[in-house]
């Protein structure tokens, strides 16, 4: 698992890769949030290169993006395969946090 | 002896508490699954459940010290059977969370068990003794 955090125009990109299992998650819950929340921008999260995902990734997305939303910034998703898509819509995080197919989208998306 | 309902052939491995065998329940597991025909959207499902059941007994089992798991394939079906000696703990008597309605009010946390329960087929649990048993279902395809 691993996180690369760039800037695109005053948008934060968030691109995470690996499995997004008890394990990675534990150890890179603290380097997402401190990534993206002391920023304070909207932010995309690419999911395209994230092969697995369970509860506790969950949990980081959201607390990411409630972390983003106290500060009036805006959180989406977006690359997501069906496997990862299937797991979110599960947990219905998709009802609350957008999810879009591709990066121009998800950069509309935070611009709306 | 195999529980029953599972065949002397099936797959039936015993793991420490431990962190490192949440991935290693998955690979043996995984390597079990390999001889049949499983659709991705459901073996995803199996692994996702299966990290959940497995990491609940490493974050929450104080006292457990082996996780037991047994899995048999007959008729499209998986069949898995987790065991653990922690103290007694039913997860399918957690009560649902409240769905999302906002992100200001989400609960952080707490979809590992919801996620037990909407990615099975079925889910049943006992207390046999000093034993946790959670046995749950999952379609093949």
């Amino acid at each position: 698992m691993s996180i690369a955090i760039t800037e695109l125009s005053g948008v934060t990109k968030a691109a995470l890769s690996g499995r997004l299992d008890t394990a990675s998650v534990d150890k890179l819950e603290i380097s997402f949030i401190a990534g993206i929340v002391p920023k304070g921008q909207n932010t995309i999260v690419d999911l395209s290169q994230v092969s697995f995902i369970a509860s506790l990734g969950i949990r980081m997305l959201l607390s990411g993006a409630r972390a983003l939303s106290r500060q009036n910034a805006t959180m989406v998703l977006y690359g997501a395969s069906d496997a990862i898509m299937d797991i979110i819509e599960t947990t219905a995080l998709s009802a609350i946090i957008p999810v879009v197919p591709g990066e121009a989208d998800a950069l509309a998306a935070v611009a709306a | 002896m195999a529980p029953a309902g599972f065949p002397s052939d099936a797959f039936g491995e015993s793991f420490p508490v431990s962190l490192a065998s949440v991935e290693a329940a998955r690979l043996a597991l995984a390597d079990y699954l390999a001889g049949f025909a499983v659709s991705d959207r459901a073996r995803n499902r199996i692994e996702v459940v299966l990290e959940e059941v497995v990491s609940n007994v490493v974050r929450h089992g104080q006292g457990a010290d082996r996780i037991g798991l047994r899995a048999a394939c007959a008729d499209g079906v998986l069949r898995l059977l987790c065991e653990d000696n922690g103290p007694a703990f039913d997860p399918l008597a957690a009560a649902e969370p409240a769905p999302y309605a906002s992100l200001a009010e989400a609960a952080i946390g707490g979809q590992g068990i919801p996620l037990i329960n909407r990615l099975t087929q079925s889910a049943c649990y006992e207390r046999s003794g000093p034993i946790n048993r959670l046995e749950l279902t999952f379609a093949l395809t």
